[in-house]
């Protein structure tokens, strides 16, 4: 009776181990040639000279066209805000050039917060938000960073990536929340000028 | 600063909310603080702490957008863990918010929960506007 209840155990155990390192190898970052998870979106974008919020599915959102996602740690914080996001904006019309039909930022902010920050960059129709208030989004591409210490709390990664007909074509990620010119727009600028040369 | 360093002593007005820049926060309940915030203090009210769960970046600039100048203060609870101390945390997920505070009103003194005017949510009603506040703080006074 002893040995089989120390066999179950140790089979428990066993058991336990194998799924624990599975799942720590699984819980990789999202990566080239994966699809896009399946999410429904808060969409923040100007529509007739005014920013709606609309809930679309990511799969109708990315696919049969070539977007590029830019994720970044906050809102109103000083690099996104004076930085990395106007970046984005001021070249968006040579993004375009290089066949990329539209430019999502998304950070883990509620739709509020996101539309009165996208009013703040006048952002106009240059680039679009996604609202991804309960970090799901981020969640599902395991693109999500601690900034508890900063009062931030769970927070999107900085990066950027290209995704075309809802696969990722490439992935710039920083790893954290510093800025780079590793998901400067310049990078992705490169990225996507050579896939347009190569088609 | 700590809790104690900040309430000990006087006496206070803590006014918890939603959210930086949503609707009702921004158009109507955080104005009527920063509106009669002179009067709050005639009733012997040190000072009007507004606090939600944001971080420090979101809550100074709606601070800036609100023109709160020196009226009211803000406390940018941006982890949630003084709105979960205090137990006044409600889930807004389904509205994209995640956990936030609920509405509430509170006077402080010495530390101490004096008065507590709890909407138990997000709602807005007389319970947690300004001029409850002003009534029991003249009462108390």
């Amino acid at each position: 009776m002893g040995i089989i209840k120390k066999f179950e155990v140790t089979m428990f155990g066993l058991s336990k181990f194998v799924s624990r390192g599975l799942t720590t190898s699984l819980r990789r970052y999202i990566s080239v040639g994966e699809s896009i998870p399946q999410t429904n979106l808060t969409v923040i974008e100007k529509v007739n000279g005014k920013f709606e919020k609309a809930t679309i599915n990511s799969g109708s959102l990315f696919k049969n066209q070539k977007v590029v996602i830019v994720g970044y740690p906050g809102c109103y914080t000083p690099t996104c805000e004076t930085l990395h996001l106007p970046q984005y904006i001021q070249r968006a019309e040579d993004l375009r050039k290089n066949g990329i039909s539209k430019i999502y930022a998304v950070a883990v902010n509620d739709p509020f917060v996101t539309m009165a920050f996208a009013e703040r960059l006048g952002a106009e129709d240059k680039i679009s938000f996604i609202a991804d208030g309960n970090g799901d989004f981020t969640k599902k591409l395991n693109m999500e960073t601690d900034l508890s210490a900063g009062g931030l709390g769970v927070r999107s990664k900085r990066y950027s990536m290209i995704v075309s007909d809802n696969k990722v074509e490439t992935l710039n990620d920083e790893g954290g929340p510093s800025f780079t010119n590793l998901s400067a727009v310049s990078q992705i600028l490169e990225q996507s000028s050579k896939k347009g040369a190569s088609k | 600063i700590t809790s104690t360093a900040l309430f000990k002593n006087q006496k206070v007005v803590i006014v918890g909310y939603p959210g930086c820049f949503t609707p009702t926060c921004e158009g109507i309940h955080l104005p009527q603080y920063i509106q009669r915030s002179a009067d709050l203090r005639k009733t012997g009210v040190n000072k009007i702490y507004a606090l939600a769960i944001n971080d420090p970046f979101v809550t100074a600039s709606f601070a800036q957008k609100l023109n709160a100048g020196d009226k009211i203060a803000f406390i940018a609870d941006g982890t949630g863990e003084f709105t979960k101390k205090l137990k006044m945390e409600t889930d807004l997920s389904s509205a994209g918010l995640g956990i936030r505070s609920k509405r509430y009103s509170m006077i402080v003194n010495d530390n101490k929960v004096e008065t507590l005017n709890d909407e138990g949510g997000p709602g807005f009603t007389n319970l947690s506007a300004v001029s409850q506040i002003l009534e029991q703080a003249r009462k108390n006074k």
